[in-house]
């Protein structure tokens, strides 16, 4: 019966989350509108030669406005959606399981959310630029986007579980918002970079996975970079465990009532 | 903050905590609810010890602490399924005592609403539901009556007094004890987070000497009453009420009979004897001012 009260409270967030207000307007039209706003690069076509290879420059930007928009969802929402409960803390850590439910539940929604801004992303590009990719690397594609996807949860639940104290959460999606938008090369390829911060983006998880999925859709028979898989892998790892740690140690009741 | 607290809550008991404000009465709760650490010490549920033990004392706990703690932002109906899923209750079970329940508290009209829309006192009746819908061994209650009009106070009583006769153990703080005063078996007093007094309700109005020797007359006059009482000797002390007079008798002179003869001698009519019913409001009230 606790997949019952999963249900009942990942409905709700979703819900809250998509009621008609300024803040899913912003979530969902604002990247929508940032697409909108190089229209005319329609006309222009404007390309980047990368790796001996001509692409538009339009299709370079969707897939980092897409995976940059959803990380930055994700560490902005994911804390939040859990403080949002707070009025039922009592309640919720009392009861058997309680703080399981609110944190799955939590991040299912989260995670719906992210994927409906990505779709949203996604669809407006087909729209209006004609986006498509190459589906025949789409398993490593995948894999790279999944992996970023659990590291920006884990860096997300290690900033719930350090306690931060951030009154509203939601600046810290702002913070990441501005630092990856930036730095991880979501404008413009990081090799445009002065150096040493050419070098240095590639240390952002968010760098290495927009870089791969690139790779893999933009560019045909492109071979698998195995370096950035593996520091993937290495990173989705070293975050889980650190955020299993900090969860054994931190996370007690009582902790939770000072959310 | 607590200081040497050393108690046995026995199961099957209605314990209730008592006291002045700022006397740890709700810290000591939220820390046997496990919301609240201690520094040092240690408690021990069913056995259990709190601290390393806490996951698996929660199926036994209920808790109502003096906020109200519901999802705002869903409804009524919607928060008491979500409590009663997570303590492994069936949907077709949950409905039919949330309904039981919403209706007992006068509040099934209020079932779809969220908790945020609410006034304080549904938000409490709610809460309170929350709670008693779980059917758990121990059941915390702080301040349960706070917000509730007085047919809701009589249903809260009413199932505690069931939950009671079902020898669950519950813990209620309260500032009106004598609300509660047909179903408490134990009473502690608290203050400046120290117990102070803790004895059984029987003991208390036992060695409580205005309960021993004391009844409220109703006579066809009732100042002349009080006169001629004042001069009996067996009367340590009377008053005057609007209706009747309150007779205080000295230790070991409680012969009734001859009260009434002497009354009946001077041509007043008796209409009714009543034996003082405990104020335990009062006697609370005594304790702590007597520390």
């Amino acid at each position: 019966m606790v997949i019952n009260a999963f249900i009942l409270l990942t409905i709700k967030k979703i819900k809250n989350n998509l009621s008609f207000t300024l803040s899913t307007f912003t979530t969902i039209i604002q990247p929508i509108l940032w697409l909108s706003i190089f229209l005319y690069l329609r006309e222009e076509q404007i390309t980047l030669s990368i790796y001996n290879n001509q692409i538009r420059y339009i299709d370079f930007l969707v897939l980092g406005i897409f995976l940059w928009r959803i990380v930055s969802f994700i560490l902005g929402k994911f804390p939040s959606s859990i403080k949002e409960d707070v009025s039922a803390i009592r309640s919720i850590i009392t009861s058997p399981g309680g703080e399981m439910i609110l944190i799955w539940s939590s991040f299912v929604a989260t995670f719906f959310i992210a994927l409906i801004i990505g779709t949203a992303i996604l669809l407006t590009a087909v729209l209006l630029y004609d986006f498509s990719v190459f589906f025949n690397q789409i398993i490593i594609a995948s894999l790279a986007f999944l992996l970023i996807i659990i590291i920006h949860f884990e860096i997300a639940s290690i900033i719930v579980l350090s306690h931060i104290h951030i009154k509203d959460m939601k600046s810290i999606g702002f913070i990441t918002t501005t630092i990856f938008g930036l730095s991880a090369g979501v404008f413009f390829p990081v090799e445009l970079f002065p150096p040493p911060f050419d070098n240095l983006a590639y240390v952002l998880p968010l760098t290495q996975g927009l870089t791969m999925m690139r790779e893999m859709l933009l560019f045909p028979n492109f071979l698998p970079n195995m370096n950035l898989l593996i520091a993937l892998l290495m990173e989705t790892i070293i975050l889980f465990i650190t955020t299993i740690i900090l969860y054994k140690k931190y996370f007690k009741p009582y902790w939770l009532e000072t959310l | 903050m607590l200081k040497n607290i050393n108690y046995n809550f026995l199961k099957g008991k209605v314990t209730l905590i008592s006291g002045p404000s700022g006397g740890g009465k709700s810290t000591l709760i939220n820390i046997i609810s496990g919301i609240i650490s201690t520094s040092e010490g240690n408690i021990s549920i069913l056995g259990y010890n709190l601290n390393s033990n806490f996951k698996k004392i929660r199926p036994y706990i209920s808790c109502v602490w003096n906020e109200t703690s519901l999802f705002s932002n869903m409804s009524v109906i919607n928060n008491l399924r979500f409590f009663a899923f997570l303590r492994g209750q069936t949907l077709k079970e949950t409905d039919i005592k949330i309904n039981d329940i919403l209706h007992s508290f006068g509040i099934i009209h209020d079932k779809n609403k969220f908790v945020s829309n609410l006034s304080q006192g549904t938000k409490r009746k709610a809460d309170l539901c929350r709670a008693l819908i779980n059917n758990c061994e121990i059941l915390l209650l702080d301040e349960p009556s706070t917000f509730l009009d007085n047919k809701s106070k009589k249903t809260l009583v009413k199932i505690l007094y069931k939950y009671k006769e079902e020898g669950k153990s519950i813990i209620i703080v309260s500032h009106h004890a004598s609300l509660y005063s047909n179903i408490i078996d134990d009473i502690i007093i608290m203050k400046d987070g120290k117990i102070i007094y803790n004895q059984s309700l029987e003991h208390l109005i036992k060695n409580t000497k205005e309960f021993k020797n004391a009844f409220i007359l109703k006579t066809s006059d009732r100042l002349l009453a009080n006169d001629i009482l004042q001069t009996l000797p067996e009367i340590e002390n009377t008053y005057v009420s609007q209706k009747a007079v309150h007779v205080y008798l000295k230790e070991g002179d409680g012969d009734l009979s001859s009260i009434i003869n002497s009354l009946g001698n001077r041509g007043l009519k008796i209409k009714k004897i009543i034996s003082k019913e405990p104020n335990l409001d009062k006697l609370i009230g005594e304790i702590i001012n007597g520390h």
